[in-house]
């Protein structure tokens, strides 16, 4: 376990890029967010949203592909297994989900007490994904973050494994696959069936479950693939 | 207790095979000259034996433990590589704090040392480093681990000839107090030829030679004198090379030279002389590679 979080150090030690960038991105998206409603005098009612927020989750997928791409050979070349590399790196993911959740639940009711800054803003409060339980609160931010890391250190991983022409090709075939299969559903008028059961679903496995499902087989895909890649 | 040991190791890529039927035994506290031309296949068998790569013919053991995917086994080694890619974040001090706790015989002072005797800036990323100071960074990281295996794979590319320097007397000396097993894998074979206790030649992939330094340079001596004298001596040794000037030929030959055939070749009147390292690894190549 030591050298697990010894690993895991290999994430955080230059810690300006891992943790600085994508709240610093966020937070300007943010600042423009409020000098732009509140130069907006009457915002008709529901128009005060924004997808801001997404900037947090895309900077820190991107952050999520580059250690691999670049901390894996690294980590290789100091005798670190692959095996070791993986699980310290799905504890910086998982802990870091958890905390930024965390905070973004506090910046929520922030939102929230100050009556959306004064300006009626809903930056962290976004339709639907606003619950009113904490904890669901909490996980409903978190889950995300996990879903696209996994999602990003797949397919970092699979570009580390095969290469340039390996990523596209799987890219290619992903691409033909669900084309087909969406042409399938249009032919066969599955849609409304599947609009159906999503709407069916309870909001807390929309939003936690089954992305969280989703994230564990990225997960345990990208560790079946890195066992095998060489830096 | 062998550190590692190979036998009938072979490794391809594709159609290219890069390691063929390779056996050898690495011993405790000894410095190996892991010696041989580009493409020989020499970091690939270091890659094998540090558990970058996977074997695919042939037995390998690293502390007694097949080395991939081998977490006590590869803690205990240090593979220092002129082609180490670092992330783009890390600045100097970074890494050696994160070499520092990786390797368990991890020595602060010793490192601290090193970074100052080479004026490494431990604030700049290493990315902006130059050839010779990245080349700087992974000596010092080579030497302060102080891994009962340690390898160093063209580890002074770019230094200068003071900093080679300083990184030969730094590894005699810990050496010295510090016993381990080093691997030196460089094309400066004569800079080195003196801490090189034991050599392994390389050559397509193949091992051509597996001998202590000392007996092989009994072994590779240049005769030179009259042709015809000089031809009748070679006749006992195998000729590894031959060149004529005239009536005076010179030949480097390998064989065993004990005192009767010196003395033999003192009677035809030829000169007798051992071969630089470097000379004797050169011809010795160059047979293996075309073969008469």
């Amino acid at each position: 376990m030591t050298r697990i979080l010894d690993v895991a150090r290999m994430h955080t030690v230059a810690w300006l890029g891992q943790l600085a960038w994508p709240w610093a991105i966020m937070g300007i998206s943010l600042g423009t967010n409020l000098l732009i409603f509140a130069s907006i005098d009457d915002a008709a009612p529901g128009k005060n949203t924004t997808g801001g927020l997404a900037s947090l989750y895309i900077v820190c997928a991107i952050v999520a592909a580059a250690s691999i791409t670049q901390v894996f050979p690294f980590a290789l070349g100091m005798g670190v297994t692959r095996r070791t590399f993986y699980l310290a790196t799905t504890l910086v993911n998982v802990v870091q989900a958890v905390a930024y959740g965390v905070l973004l639940y506090l910046l929520n009711l922030l939102e929230g007490g100050t009556n959306g800054f004064g300006i009626q803003l809903r930056f962290f409060r976004v339709p639907y994904v606003d619950v009113s339980n904490g904890l669901l609160q909490i996980a409903v931010y978190a889950v995300p973050f996990l879903f696209l890391n996994f999602l990003a250190i797949f397919v970092a991983v699979w570009y580390v494994r095969f290469g340039t022409n390996g990523l596209f090709a799987t890219g290619a075939v992903a691409i033909l696959v669900s084309g087909l299969l969406i042409a399938l559903i249009t032919w066969q008028g599955w849609f409304g069936d599947i609009w159906q059961w999503l709407s069916s679903q309870h909001q807390a496995s929309l939003l936690v479950g089954w992305p969280a499902l989703l994230a564990a087989a990225a997960g345990l895909g990208g560790m079946a693939a890195i066992r095998r890649a060489n830096a | 207790m062998s550190v590692v040991a190979a036998a009938g190791l072979t490794k391809r890529f594709g159609d290219v095979t890069a390691l063929n039927d390779v056996t050898f035994t690495l011993t405790e506290n000894r410095i190996y000259g892991l010696l041989g031309r580009n493409g020989a296949g020499k970091t690939t068998l270091m890659q094998l034996i540090t558990g970058q790569n996977s074997v695919s013919v042939g037995d390998l053991t690293l502390f007694g433990e097949r080395p991939f995917e081998n977490e006590r086994a590869l803690m205990r080694v240090a593979f220092i590589k002129e082609s180490q890619k670092y992330p783009a974040a890390y600045q100097v001090r970074h890494v050696l704090s994160l070499a520092s706790r990786l390797f368990p015989n991890w020595d602060e002072d010793f490192a601290q040392s090193l970074v100052d005797e080479f004026e490494l800036p431990r604030k700049r990323g290493v990315r902006k480093l130059s050839r010779g100071m990245t080349s700087a960074l992974g000596v010092t990281i080579g030497l302060a681990a102080r891994a009962p295996l340690t390898f160093f794979d063209e580890p002074y590319l770019g230094l200068d000839a003071v900093a080679r320097q300083l990184f030969y007397d730094r590894l005699l000396a810990d050496y010295a107090e510090n016993p381990r097993t080093v691997v030196l894998s460089t094309h400066l074979i004569d800079e080195v030829a003196d801490l090189i206790e034991h050599v392994l030649l390389l050559d397509h992939g193949k091992l051509l030679l597996d001998a202590p330094s000392e007996e092989l340079r009994g072994q590779v001596m240049e005769a030179s004198g009259p042709a015809e004298a000089v031809d009748e001596f070679a006749t006992a040794h195998r000729a590894l090379h031959r060149e004529q000037l005239g009536g005076t030929a010179r030949t480097t030959l390998r064989g065993s030279f004990d005192n009767a055939e010196r003395m033999r070749a003192k009677k035809l009147g030829i000169d007798l002389a051992p071969v630089s390292l470097q000379q004797a690894v050169v011809r010795l190549t160059a047979e293996g590679t075309n073969p008469r």
